[in-house]
C-alpha cells in the first residue's frame, strides 16, 4: 500500500504525518488525531455528518482521501469556538434548540458557518439549498432553520460589536 | 477503516504527462478528480474498484472558467459549485447553471468536477443533457497528445465515453451563440434536494432577427442510457415564430412519440422511485421506465418554454 507524507493545519495546529493512500480524511481526523467531533455515518456522501471545512469549503470528509488534503487548512467542529467563547453559529443552535440527539450537529454547524460566511443575508431557500446535504432524523428541520436564523443575527451582532 | 474496502494504491503526480503515463501503464487504474463518485463506489463490493488511483489533485491549471472569443472554456477540474455560481455561465448558459445546482449537495458540488462528471458518463448525470444541448466540445489528452471531440459524438454508452484509453479530459468548450439565445433545464426527482433525477430535459433556443426560431436543441436525460437529442422536435421548432402558442404542443407530441418508441434505460435511475412505484402500483420492474416515458414530454415542453422566454428577453435586449 502506498504511503504519503501529509502536512496540513487542523484547527490552527500544524500537523505532519504519514498516511496510507486509502485513508480518508475522516478516518485520519477521528482515529489518528482523535478529533471525534466529526461523525462517521453513511461513508457515502449522503448524510453530511462528516462535513468539515477544507480551505474554507464544506466537504464530506468521508469522500476525501487524507493524502489529498496535503497542504490544506482543515477546520472541524472542535475548531469553531475560540477558547471558551462559542462561535455565533454554536450559540445560535443552543438558543434556537436546533438539535436533539446531536449526531448530525457537527456537520450542520460546519455547513452553517460556510453558508453564513458566503451568504450573510441568506433567505430560507438559500439556507435549505446549502443545508440539503446534512440529514437530521430528529428535528424535522424547523428548529434547525430557526437556529440558523438566530445564528445569522448573532453573526451580524458579532460583526458590529467593538 | 470504517467499512471494508477494496485495497487500492494512490499516486499523486505533479504533471498531466506523468499521470497519463501511469494510467497507460496499468489497466486497473483510474484518474481521481473530486472523488465524490469514484470514492462513493468503493464499498459497492462488486470487485470493480480500480487497484490504482491517479490523483489529479497536484496537477495545476485544470480549474477555471474563461471567455475566449466566441467560446467559454471550462477547465475539467472546475468544481460544480463554481459553475453554478458563475455569473457569465448564468447569463449565457442558464441550463448549465441549473443542471449544476441540481446535482447532489453543496458539499458534493464543492468537490465534484465537471470533467469527472462527464468522464463517468452516468445515464442520470444532470449535466449531460445541458452540455449536449449547448454543443459542448471536449478537450482531452492521452499518450499521443491533445485531442478534441463533440461530446454528443463520444457519449454512446453509459459509464464510459469513447475516448482513447489513457485520456484525461482537460477542458470543456461551449460556443457562445448570438445574443438572442436562451436555454433551460428541467428535471424530476422524488425529493427536490439531494436526489438523482428520474428524468431531465434541456433545451437551447436561438432566435433570428425577426423573432423566429433559428436553431433548437432538445436533449433528454435519464430516459435512455445517454443524453439523447430529439431531432424531430428540434426540426418542428425551427422556422416557427417564438410567440406561436402551438409550438409547445408540437414539442410535447413529438417527444411523447419518440419516448414511447425508445428503448428505455434498463438500469433504474433511482432505486427509490423504482421501488416506490413497484410497491404502490404492483407494476412490473419497468414501472419506473414507463413513468419516465410519461414525464419527459412535460419536462421537455417546460424546458423549451423557459428557453424561448429567455431567448425573447435577450432578443429584446433585456438581461435574463
Amino acid at each position: 500500500m502506498s504511503r504519503h507524507q501529509v502536512g496540513m493545519t487542523v484547527n490552527g495546529d500544524a500537523i505532519q504525518d504519514e498516511v496510507s493512500g486509502e485513508r480518508t480524511l475522516l478516518e485520519f481526523l477521528r482515529d489518528d488525531l482523535e478529533l471525534t467531533g466529526t461523525k462517521v455515518n453513511c461513508n457515502d456522501g449522503d448524510c453530511g455528518a462528516c462535513t468539515i471545512l477544507v480551505d474554507g469549503q464544506p466537504v464530506n470528509s468521508c469522500l476525501l482521501l487524507a493524502a489529498e488534503a496535503d497542504g490544506c487548512e482543515v477546520v472541524t467542529v472542535e475548531g469553531l469556538a475560540e477558547g471558551d467563547e462559542l462561535h455565533p453559529v454554536q450559540r445560535g443552535f443552543i438558543e434556537g434548540g436546533g438539535l436533539q440527539c446531536g449526531f448530525c450537529t457537527p456537520g450542520v454547524l460546519i455547513s452553517t458557518v460556510a453558508l453564513l460566511r458566503d451568504l450573510p443575508d441568506a433567505d430560507q431557500e438559500e439556507m435549505k439549498e446549502r443545508l440539503a446535504g446534512n440529514l437530521c432524523r430528529c428535528t424535522g428541520y424547523t428548529k434547525i432553520f430557526d437556529s440558523v436564523r438566530r445564528a445569522q443575527e448573532l453573526a451580524k451582532e458579532a460583526q458590529v460589536a467593538p | 477503516m470504517y467499512f471494508k474496502a477494496s485495497g487500492f494504491d494512490l499516486i499523486r503526480p505533479d504533471t498531466l504527462d506523468e499521470a497519463i503515463a501511469e494510467r497507460a501503464g496499468r489497466d486497473d487504474s483510474q484518474y481521481l478528480a473530486g472523488g465524490t463518485a469514484l470514492l462513493s463506489s468503493r464499498y459497492a463490493g462488486d470487485g470493480a474498484f480500480p487497484g490504482l488511483l491517479i490523483s489529479l489533485g497536484k496537477v495545476g491549471g485544470l480549474a477555471g472558467i474563461e471567455s475566449i472569443d466566441e467560446m467559454v472554456r471550462i477547465g475539467a477540474g472546475t468544481p460544480l459549485s463554481s459553475i453554478e455560481t458563475d455569473q457569465g455561465i448564468a447569463q449565457d448558459f442558464p441550463t448549465l447553471s441549473e443542471a449544476a445546482r441540481a446535482s447532489g449537495s453543496w458539499q458534493l458540488r464543492v468537490r465534484a468536477t465537471i470533467g469527472g462528471n462527464i468522464g463517468n458518463a452516468s445515464p442520470t448525470a444532470d449535466l449531460g443533457p445541458s452540455l449536449v444541448a449547448l454543443d459542448a466540445r471536449i478537450h482531452y489528452r492521452d499518450v499521443k497528445g491533445e485531442g478534441q471531440a463533440e461530446l454528443d459524438q463520444i457519449w454512446k454508452q453509459p459509464g464510459e465515453l469513447e475516448l482513447p484509453p489513457s485520456s484525461v479530459i482537460t477542458a470543456i468548450e461551449l460556443p457562445r451563440r448570438s445574443s438572442a439565445t436562451g436555454s433551460a433545464y428541467q428535471r424530476l426527482s422524488v425529493r427536490r434536494a439531494m436526489d438523482t433525477a428520474m428524468a431531465g430535459a434541456s433545451a437551447a433556443i436561438t432566435l433570428g432577427d425577426g423573432g423566429e426560431i433559428e436553431d433548437a436543441r432538445i436533449v433528454l436525460g435519464g430516459v435512455v442510457s445517454v443524453p439523447t437529442r430529439i431531432p424531430k422536435a428540434e426540426k418542428a421548432l425551427i422556422g416557427a415564430r417564438s410567440d406561436d402558442e402551438n409550438v409547445l404542443g408540437v414539442v410535447s407530441e413529438v417527444v411523447e412519440a419518440e419516448a414511447r418508441g425508445s428503448k428505455l434505460l434498463q438500469t433504474k435511475s433511482s432505486p427509490t422511485i423504482a421501488g416506490y412505484l413497484r410497491r404502490s402500483k404492483g407494476d412490473s420492474k419497468d414501472a419506473a421506465g414507463e413513468y419516465r416515458k410519461r414525464v419527459v414530454p412535460i419536462l421537455a415542453t417546460r424546458a423549451v418554454e423557459t428557453a424561448i422566454s429567455r431567448a425573447q428577453q435577450s432578443h429584446n435586449g433585456g438581461s435574463q
